[in-house]
């Protein structure tokens, strides 16, 4: 937690034909980062083993397998889960020939289902343009009886047919939007009907009806009564229509009740020859011995050693180059931070920065304590901070049932922690002073209500607390920047570097030199004798720095012998170094400022909208237009306000805290296992 | 007089957060490689086609979820209206008639179809957009008008209805509806050359050189079409093609036509280049030959609106490379969905693309 994971260099020889066994297993502990043996060694592989095994077009083949049951998977509602591929065995090669042909049953099985939706989708859509003429001249007409006159779009037909061939008939007219209407009784096997149809269809449809001995006859009671009834009739069809609909949805669930299982672990199954593949390709090999190299945290050298031993039967040979030895190539190390997962928000924060550099402090504690104090002074309100809480919650758990990344939220949530303890401090509770203040009340100090006695007064004591604040902040970083110095045996840097002991000591003396001015009611500095080796030692050694490092560099052949306009580089860099430490920390400092400034805003705002409040309530009691006002102003502090200190406290930890420490030159530590997401 | 920046910055700067949420290349890709019709919809989630997936699992329905793409292209066109300065407003509008005006010949061609050639409509009709519209009231009122006269009275409000009245009888008295398809079409762009004269000079420059793509890509498909019937003469041609200033000259299209010349048509466009690439096209029939130049043009389209996007984004640039991108865009999605359904292999889809 401290520094970056310590790492070491694996590299082991075993026969290729345990290479899958191993690859599966090295997948299961999940710990490799592969490194191509030539890679590693510097050498083209082919010089002395034959090309790796690359297999592009099976991989490929297996990941457009692999992609295709995602899809399917996803096509379930709820979406399907799928199968662990370390539950599965990646050692035998994958018939695609079969699996593709799955998948095409599959794919074959829902066109057919989306074929038979879609008939029922053109009839529901001919029932709705018959409906819609028909309601349309309901509406004209007033009275539920269909129109004939000659503006209508619907055409009504009135007679009877055998009894017998109406079915047939209604069959074939279902390619139409029309409908039946049929008496309730028959005479002599025949049967009365009304047939209603658009009148672009009516000749299609009277031809139809022809071929089954249709008898056009006068409109008689029973027409009458068909007329009421078809708009019923409509309705009735369109439900009808959509409750077939809806049964196939219930037989494309069915499809992946079915088959859901087996698509799941088909994706598992693909997932491990997928993930296996990839492993292999990494080693190197000749046909009877592979070589797999690596990069791993030194925690799990002993389990990947064992299981490489197991899964190989021990026929293997195993080499690792310790924590500090450089690789083959001699290449970084990759970089791990291995923080507690409540510390998760924050690891984002640094890697969205950089990744630090190997071997150096894992900075996402500090990150994390510096940024909600940070928070926690501009957004000091306990009211504030639980609508925080809350509004964190619900979305981390929304997040969770999702199976969506929850960094914003957790880091909303501890936002809201931060600023509801820090209300308690100040004793704020949704911009007014209602609590006893645990430390002194931000409310009356911005408001001028100071009690007698109290410690912070003014708003310069609250300039004053921030000052101090940033300069423990960037007093941490200079520490963290020489322990990382000493880590990495850069005396140099660590001796004559502006962020080394020179930087910090001159810091230091400049804070001491500034509040012994400020303590001296802006009056006297420091005595001149004490000054000056307090200030000028530091100062002499930074501009030692560019000589030591052309000394260093000409010891190593780097550099060619000391010419005299050197000198004149050297002073211009001293020059440059100077200024920069002493404007550049003094910029440092005062930027904390804004910790206060946005602190007092916060105040002020909701004075302000008090005031308003108090404005818009005369009777001296609280109108609804009052509360409104306050309610409205909460809402535009929360969301303004807390943007606006998230964004800050992020400003201050990367341009201020980092960059006193931070070397953001480091490369992430990217293992492949079958836990492993592809983005 | 309000300036470019403040009648430009506030649409271009939405319209430029928008162009992201545009499909990236590779989502279209995964979609060409798709298996079925079903998994072709699968890369399109997330992002703004997501709701087809969700059409064509609650219907099945292929056509419905064409019918939504011309819906989310036209609204796109309607959308932009309110923050563009008045002129370009205008000119924006006569665009979206200009897909108006393809929804009402599809019911033209639905109405021809159902009386002047006794063909079932009923598994079409439905598909008619339902949406307001921006010239008329009732898309449903012309298909379902029991005669010609019914139909241009359906129209009589809006600027079709001196043309359907006039062109409908003799179309069914010819038996074809292409003639009367061409003057709705003559009549778009009489109006969109008309909404480009009232564009500021530079405004004005830009759209032209977006409208003179259009021309020609107009103007190629008609040819293809054309040539689709069996023995049509060439002298006959240019009445069906659009002329402007500085698209392919109609002249000398129609003279392509019947010398079957593309190389010369492509040099117009693209200079001499553009002949070379055109005797690329091989030995197919013209029609493929004509085809594949309309495909470079679309090509130039996008490479135009690209290059809107990078110049200045205070002009009418932005929103008309916006709507070439997404009407690109939206025909790539309906070709690929297409060729799902019809099972056409991914080689021969992505010529189409």
């Amino acid at each position: 937690m401290m520094f970056t994971v310590p790492m070491e260099f694996l590299s082991a020889a075993i026969l290729t034909k345990d290479a899958a066994a191993v690859s599966d297993e090295l997948l299961r502990i999940g710990s490799l980062e592969a490194v191509r043996f030539k890679e590693a060694s510097g050498v083209p592989a082919s010089s002395s083993l034959r090309e790796g095994m690359t297999a592009s077009d099976e991989a490929d083949r297996i990941r457009d397998a692999r992609r295709r049951v995602e899809g399917f998977l996803a096509l379930a509602d709820p979406p399907i889960k799928p199968s662990d591929p370390s539950l599965f065995d990646s050692t035998r090669a994958p018939d695609m020939a079969v699996i593709e042909k799955t998948l095409n049953s599959v794919a074959s099985d829902i066109q057919a289902l989306r074929e038979g939706q879609k008939d029922l989708q053109e009839q529901l859509l001919r029932m709705e343009e018959l409906g819609r003429q028909a309601e349309s001249h309901l509406r004209k007409g007033v009275q539920a009886r269909l129109p004939q006159g000659s503006s209508s779009f619907l055409a009504y037909l009135t007679g009877s047919m055998a009894e017998s061939e109406v079915p047939r008939m209604e069959r074939e007219l279902g390619q139409l939007p029309a409908v039946t209407i049929q008496s309730p009784s028959s005479m002599e096997g025949r049967r009365s009907l009304a047939l209603v149809c658009l009148k672009r269809d009516e000749s299609r449809v009277r031809g139809i009806a022809s071929r089954y001995g249709w008898k056009e006859g006068r409109e008689g009671e029973s027409g009458t009564a068909a007329e009421k009834e078809t708009l019923k009739e409509i309705e009735a069809r369109k439900e009808i229509l959509r409750l077939r609909l809806g049964d196939k949805a219930k037989e494309f669930a069915l499809l992946f009740d079915s088959r859901g299982k087996e698509l799941a672990d088909l994706w598992g199954s693909l997932r491990a020859d997928e993930l296996s593949l990839r492993m292999r390709s990494t080693f190197s090999r000749t046909d009877s011995v592979s070589m797999i190299s690596g990069w791993i945290p030194a925690s799990d050298r002993q389990r990947v050693e064992d299981g490489i031993r197991k899964a190989s039967g021990g026929r293997c040979y195993i080499q690792w180059l310790g924590v500090g030895q450089a690789a083959p190539d001699g290449s970084d190390p990759p970089v791990s931070m291995k923080n507690p997962g409540f510390l998760a928000p924050f690891q984002t924060l640094v890697t969205n920065f950089g990744i630090p550099r190997y071997g150096t402090v894992d900075p996402t504690p500090f990150v994390a304590v510096a940024y909600l104090a940070m928070f926690g002074l501009m957004f000091g309100d306990a009211g504030h901070g639980l609508v925080l809480v809350a509004i964190g919650a619900a979305w981390l758990r929304k997040a969770r049932r999702g199976g969506k990344g929850t960094t914003l939220a957790q880091l909303i949530l501890y936002c809201g922690f931060s600023a509801v303890l820090s209300g308690l401090l100040f004793g704020a509770f949704f911009g007014r002073p209602l609590l006893p203040a645990l430390w002194f009340s931000y409310h009356g100090v911005v408001m001028g209500d100071v009690p007698p006695g109290a410690a912070v007064r003014s708003i310069y004591d609250i300039l004053g607390i921030t000052i101090r604040f940033g300069m423990a902040v960037l007093a941490a970083g200079f520490l963290i920047n020489w322990v990382n110095l000493a880590k990495a045996r850069d005396w140099r840097a660590l001796l004559f570097d502006k962020t080394g002991i020179p930087g910090g000591w001159i810091y230091g003396a400049g804070a001491w030199a500034a509040f012994y001015f400020v303590g001296h009611a802006y009056k006297e500095l420091p005595p001149a004798a004490l000054m000056v080796p307090l200030l000028g030692i530091p100062t002499v050694l930074l501009g030692l720095k560019e000589p030591m490092d052309f000394l260093e560099k000409r010891r190593r052949g780097k550099e060619g012998p000391f010419k005299a306009g050197m000198a004149a580089g050297f002073a211009m860099e001293w020059l440059v170094g100077i200024l920069e430490v002493y404007s550049g920390y003094l910029a440092n400092t005062l930027s904390f400022m804004r910790v206060a400034g946005l602190g007092i805003a916060h105040v002020s705002l909701m004075a302000a909208f008090s005031q308003i409040a108090a404005m818009a309530s005369p009777d001296g009691g609280i109108s609804p237009a009052g509360v409104a006002i306050l309610v409205l102003g909460n809402v535009l502090v929360i969301a303004l306000e807390g943007l606006s200190a998230g964004i800050q406290s992020l400003r201050l930890n990367y341009y201020e805290f980092f960059s006193k420490y931070f070397n953001g030159t480091g490369r992430a530590y990217r293992p492949i296992s079958f836990r492993s997401i592809d983005t | 007089m309000a300036s470019a920046i403040s009648e430009y910055g506030y649409i271009s700067a939405k319209l430029k957060a928008r162009m992201s949420t545009l499909l990236a290349e590779e989502r279209l890709d995964q979609a060409i490689r798709s298996q079925s019709l079903q998994e072709a919809f699968l890369p399109f989630r997330g992002s703004y086609l997501e709701a087809l997936e969700g059409r064509y699992s609650a219907t099945g329905d292929l056509k419905m979820v064409e019918a939504d793409l011309a819906s989310l292209e036209f609204s796109a066109h309607v959308a932009l209206l309110p923050y563009l300065p008045k002129n370009s407003a205008a000119f924006v509008k006569m665009k979206a008639q200009g897909i108006e005006s393809e929804l009402l010949k599809s019911a033209l061609r639905l109405w021809f179809d159902a009386h002047a050639r006794g063909r079932p409509i009923g598994d079409r009709a439905g598909y008619l957009y339902r949406g307001k519209v921006l010239g008329f009231a009732d898309l449903g009122a012309v298909v379902n008008a029991p005669t010609a006269k019914d139909a241009s009275l359906a129209l009589k409000d809006s600027p079709y209805g001196t043309i359907v009245e006039a062109g409908l009888p003799k179309a069914v008295e010819s038996g074809s509806i292409f003639r009367l398809e061409h003057s709705l079409d003559r009549l778009f762009f009489q109006n969109l050359f008309i909404a480009l004269a009232s564009l500021g000079a530079a405004d004005g420059e830009i759209a032209r050189r977006f409208i003179a793509i259009e021309v020609d890509i107009y103007n190629i498909n008609n040819l293809v079409r054309l040539r689709s019937y069996s023995g049509f003469a060439a002298d006959k041609v240019g009445g069906y093609l659009i002329d402007f200033g500085t698209a392919i000259p109609a002249a000398a299209l129609a003279e392509a036509y019947g010398s079957e010349d593309i190389a010369k048509l492509a040099a117009a466009v693209f200079g001499a280049g553009g002949e070379a690439v055109a005797q690329g096209f091989g030995g197919a029939d013209v029609r493929a030959r004509l085809a594949s130049l309309e495909r470079l043009l679309r090509g130039l389209r996008i490479a135009e609106a690209r290059k809107r996007l990078a110049g200045n984004p205070f002009s009418i640039g932005i929103p008309l490379a916006y709507l070439a991108l997404l009407s690109e865009q939206l025909r790539d999605v309906r070709t690929i969905l297409n060729a799902k359904y019809f099972g056409i292999s991914e080689e021969r889809l992505r010529s189409f693309l």
